[in-house]
Formats: structure tokens, C-alpha cells, sequence
């Protein structure tokens, strides 16, 4: 579904944030994107969603290239929800019908408010509808900016760090929507996470960069303690307990 | 919905409250049965017949206009500069304008008394203010230029002509330097019908365009990066509007004189009143409060010492400052808390 070619990111100091990066994305899959800080997870979103212009390289979304997409398309396409989003003092609705932006002209009409109000009502934030953002725990907040990226009806979901400064109750209450979301719309997620053992858990597949680069994309199984001991350059292990991962470090 | 209800009734109903107070009151007092006939072309006074519909109801016009121009400019600028404070005076557009006209007046020889020269100290005004703009749009291109340093590089904009301003009137004669002066003060009374009805034609489409991004300004309230995945071009947005904002403040500035903060006071009224409105609600109610104010205030300013007409700008200045500051201090304490 969605394929990156070659994408590289240079900045004009000659860095290189980005070197020759290739994936692809399928429907039903969950990607976790781990790596230390600075190895370029977050870059790799932005411009996998069309924000930042690659210095080489190219997206295709269903063999479209995104560079010939206008913003509005690439949206209907590809829900994104940045590392960092601060809270405006709006309610709850206004907050997710807002998702519907892409697909507005000059007004919400009965068809958007339709989609908002199920979508609330999936996960589950239907009774706050009117409260306001501003007063949401952080747990519900997220819920709220996953729930506005779910409105925008994109086949692709782009989430950078969703869980970070989340208590570990709705750190799994947010991976278990977010997977079953996957699953059930046949979605293509990328989840860029710190936890290692919950990217372990509910991944399909995982994604390790460092210095720009894929050290490895594949299923779970394929990941070794080597990998990801270069790339954190400390002592990590995978071991399996009860049937689960359990990442040791 | 009950209290959108409620200000929309109030507003409606200080709307003709100042409307009919407006043309009943001026220079020359008459009683509301006198003004109502020669409003519908009844009565023998003719002076009368003139003061109201070539002197009063221009004039209540152009407050309308000019207030809504001003308060859909800052609340569009607020929102893409994501700062509360910023407004055209912020920008240095205000200032802008106030040099071109005071270098039509001084430099050009506009006329020797402000109302002879109106249209070149206008125009004089339009460049400066449209000069200012285009300094400003310039900025927002360099790569890299946050809306902090449009910001920032309005406030110098704004030092700049100022001082341009004070040199020329240093130089001039008392006569320029008096009608410079006037002419700062910002003034409902300087122009007509066909200015007013330019400044409703500007304002209208203004509130238009700003009405059909209402969508994408509440997306961009969310930050840069939110409202680009929302799929908002955020930077030819703001690239757009600054320039729209820009051609509403130098139309209603150029032929009215600087009138400070309605810019500010507008929406702000609005946000404190409806925390959680949309822009879709949040444009056109700053638009008409503006109005509304700029015309409770030029009524005030006629009536305060009369005979005597105080300028709008002085009684916008009066109540914007004591908002200004308190925007300030609501700001400071916010940050304290957190």
C-alpha cells in the first residue's frame, strides 16, 4: 500500500538525516519504527506523509507518488498525528470532526458528523463530547488526537510517539485500539515507539534505524539482540516468557 | 446555543441603538422626530437632509466597516502569527500608513488642510501601509522565519516609520505638522460615501475569504505540523491571508487615520465570551462586535465633550490598553502556573 524508494534527507550543512531508505507498507500491518534518539524516526514520518520534501527518493501511495499530490489528497490518504500537539480550548467533537478537514470544502455537512460520531463512539469518547480538551487526562487526550487521525478515513496511519508520558494502563488501552484499528480497517500504521517491549507486543513488524538508516524491517522473530545492542549501543536481549517478548537491558 | 442567541440579540439590538443615536447626534443637535423625517426624505431642512445621509450615515458606515476590517485582520493575524497580541498595529501596518500620509502631507505638499487633500494623503497612506505588508510578506518567505519573527520584524517595522514619521514632522511647517497630526489621530469623519462603501467592498470580501478558511485556521491552531497532516498548506495560508489582512487594515487605515486595537479588543471580547468557538463563529462575531464598538465608541468620542468631537482613535486607544494589558498579565500568569 504504501512504498518509500530511496528516500535520503540532507540538510545544508551536508548532514544527513536520511540515507537511502526503502520500505513497504502492506494493509493490516502494524510497524513499530525503534531506534535511539536522532536516528531519524520522526524525519522519516514527516516526509513519508508529504510535510518534508525528501532530497532524494519518492513515496508511493497505491503507485502514486506523493510529490503530485496537493496536501488535501495526501491527507485523505496518510492520517498523521505529530510527536507534539498541544491542547486548544475546544470540546471533544469539535477537536475530532476537525479530522474530517481534508474532506470539508467550506463546512462539515451531515455526512462528516455521521463518521465523527462513530468513530467516538468506537473508542469510546462519545460521553466527553463536550468537555473540553484543555481538562482531558493524557491518556484521554491522545485517545482523542487518535480518534480525529481515524476520522480523516485515511488507509495509512502515521503515529510519532502516541504513548510517551502515558501511565502503562493507557500506554496498552492506546496500542489495543490502535491494533485493532489496524486489523479491522485493513489499515497501514507506523507507530514510532521508545518502549521496546510494548513495540515487541503488538507489532507485526518492526522497524530499527540508526544514523538514518534501516538497520532492520521484518517480523518480530528476525530481530536480534545484535541488531538492536549496535544500534542502542548497550546490552539488549529479546527473550520470550510465557509465550510473550520480554526485551531485557 | 442559547448564549450565541443571546449575543447575537444584544449585539443587534447596540447596533441600533448606536445606529439611531449616531444620526440623530452631531455637530448640530436635533430632535429624533426632525431626524426621522429627514431620514425618510420628509421636512423642509435640507442642512439636516445633508448632515444624515451625506455626513452621519457615511460615517456610521465606516465605523461598521472599518471596525469589522479591523477585527477580522487581527483575528486571522492572531491566528497564523499564533500570537493573541498581534493585530495590524503589531505589524507596523498602522505605522506604515501614518508615514505615508505624513509624507504626502509634508513631502508632497497634500494639501494644507487635511480634508482638501483626503485622496492623495489616502493614497499616501495606502503605499505606506501596503509597503509595511510587503516588507512583512517578505519576511514570512526567508526559510526558516517563525511567526515570532514576523512578529518581531513587525515591531521593527513599526520603529522604523515611526521615526521616519517624527524626522519629517521635525522638519515641517506648523501648518503640515498640524494636519500630519490630525490626520494620525484616526477619524470616522474624514470621508464619505464612496469611501465608506470601499471599505464595506473590502471588508466583505475580506470576511468571505476568511470565512471559507475558517476550517483551516482552526487546524492551524493546532500547530504547523498538526494542520499540515490535517492536509492544511499552512505556509501558502498564511502567505495568503497576511496579504489579505494587509489590503483590509491599509483601505480602512488610508482613508480613516490610524484606529488602534479594535484589532485586539474584537476578538479577544469574542474568545472570552465563547472559550471554545470555532473560527467558523469566532470571524464573523469579532467582525459585527467590531463594528458595533468602533460605532459605540465614535458616538462616545462626539458625545463625551460636546460640541467638541473627540477622533475614535483616542477612545479605542482608552479601552484598548487597560485589554492590552490585561491580555499581558493573563498571559504571564498562565506561563507562571503552569
Amino acid at each position: 500500500m504504501l512504498t518509500a524508494e530511496n528516500l535520503t534527507f540532507q540538510l545544508k550543512n551536508g548532514r544527513k538525516i536520511l540515507e537511502e531508505v526503502s520500505f513497504t507498507l502492506g494493509a493490516g500491518e502494524l510497524c513499530a519504527v525503534i531506534g535511539p534518539n536522532g536516528a531519524g524516526k520522526s524525519t522519516l514520518m514527516k516526509i513519508t506523509c508529504g510535510i518534508h520534501k525528501p532530497t532524494a527518493g519518492e513515496v508511493t501511495v497505491r503507485n502514486k507518488k506523493i510529490s503530485g499530490m496537493k496536501r488535501p489528497e495526501i491527507a485523505r490518504h496518510i492520517a498523521y498525528l505529530p510527536q507534539f500537539t498541544h491542547a486548544v480550548p475546544c470540546s471533544v467533537y469539535d477537536s475530532v470532526l476537525l479530522g474530517r478537514k481534508p474532506h470539508i470544502s467550506w463546512h462539515p455537512a451531515q455526512h462528516d458528523r455521521d463518521i465523527t460520531d462513530s468513530v467516538m463512539e468506537d473508542m469510546g469518547i462519545a460521553c466527553m463530547r463536550e468537555k473540553c480538551v484543555t481538562e482531558l487526562s493524557g491518556g484521554e487526550f491522545q485517545k482523542t488526537l487518535i480518534a480525529r487521525a481515524l476520522v480523516q478515513q485515511a488507509e495509512i496511519l502515521m503515529l510519532d510517539e502516541p504513548i510517551n508520558h502515558l501511565d502503562v494502563k493507557n500506554q496498552l488501552d492506546i496500542m489495543d485500539t490502535v491494533s485493532e484499528i489496524t486489523k479491522r480497517g485493513r489499515l497501514a500504521t507506523l507507530v514510532v515507539m521508545h518502549d521496546l517491549n510494548l513495540a515487541m507486543r503488538y507489532a507485526d513488524t518492526v522497524m530499527l534505524m540508526n544514523d538514518g538508516k534501516i538497520i532492520y524491517h521484518g517480523c518480530r522473530d528476525g530481530l536480534t539482540d545484535e541488531a538492536l545492542t549496535e544500534a542502542y549501543r548497550t546490552d539488549i536481549s529479546i527473550r520470550q516468557v510465557e509465550g510473550k517478548y520480554a526485551v531485557i537491558f | 446555543m442559547v448564549s450565541r442567541l443571546i449575543f447575537w440579540t444584544v449585539l443587534c439590538a447596540l447596533l441600533v441603538i448606536f445606529t439611531l443615536s449616531g444620526l440623530k447626534h452631531g455637530a448640530v443637535e436635533h430632535t429624533w422626530a426632525e431626524t426621522a423625517s429627514a431620514l425618510f426624505g420628509g421636512g423642509n431642512d435640507e442642512d439636516l437632509k445633508y448632515f444624515i445621509w451625506h455626513l452621519r450615515l457615511p460615517r456610521i458606515a465606516a465605523a461598521l466597516a472599518v471596525g469589522g476590517a479591523l477585527s477580522v485582520s487581527g483575528v486571522i493575524l492572531q491566528n497564523i502569527l499564533n500570537n493573541p497580541l498581534a493585530s495590524s498595529f503589531t505589524l507596523g501596518l498602522s505605522q506604515g500608513a501614518a508615514f505615508g500620509a505624513t509624507f504626502s502631507i509634508i513631502m508632497l505638499g497634500a494639501g494644507s488642510t487635511i480634508f482638501t487633500g483626503l485622496g492623495s494623503v489616502a493614497l499616501g497612506a495606502f503605499a505606506g501601509s501596503v509597503i509595511s505588508a510587503l516588507i512583512i510578506l517578505l519576511f514570512s518567505f526567508v526559510r526558516g522565519m517563525t511567526p515570532q519573527g514576523l512578529i518581531l520584524a513587525g515591531v521593527a517595522m513599526s520603529a522604523f516609520f515611526s521615526a521616519c514619521t517624527m524626522l519629517m514632522q521635525f522638519f515641517s511647517t506648523d501648518t503640515q505638522l498640524a494636519a500630519a497630526v490630525f490626520w494620525t489621530f484616526g477619524d470616522l469623519g474624514k470621508g464619505g460615501w464612496s469611501e465608506a462603501i470601499t471599505v464595506i467592498c473590502v471588508t466583505v470580501a475580506g470576511l468571505l475569504f476568511s470565512l471559507r478558511l475558517s476550517w483551516s485556521y482552526n487546524a492551524i491552531q493546532w500547530g504547523e505540523l498538526s494542520a499540515s497532516g490535517l492536509g492544511v498548506e499552512v505556509k501558502k495560508i498564511r502567505i495568503a491571508s497576511l496579504a489579505a489582512t494587509s489590503v483590509m487594515a491599509a483601505f480602512a487605515t488610508a482613508y480613516y487615520g490610524v484606529i488602534g486595537f479594535v484589532g485586539l479588543i474584537a476578538p479577544h471580547m469574542v474568545r472570552l465570551i465563547f472559550r471554545h468557538s470555532g473560527h467558523g463563529f469566532l470571524i464573523p462575531a469579532s467582525a459585527v462586535l467590531g463594528g458595533v464598538f468602533l460605532l459605540g465608541a465614535d458616538l462616545m468620542g462626539q458625545l463625551m465633550f460636546y460640541p467638541v468631537s473627540l477622533p475614535v482613535g483616542v477612545i479605542t486607544a482608552f479601552a484598548g490598553v487597560p485589554m492590552f494589558l490585561f491580555l499581558l498579565l493573563r498571559r504571564s500568569m498562565k506561563h507562571a502556573n503552569r
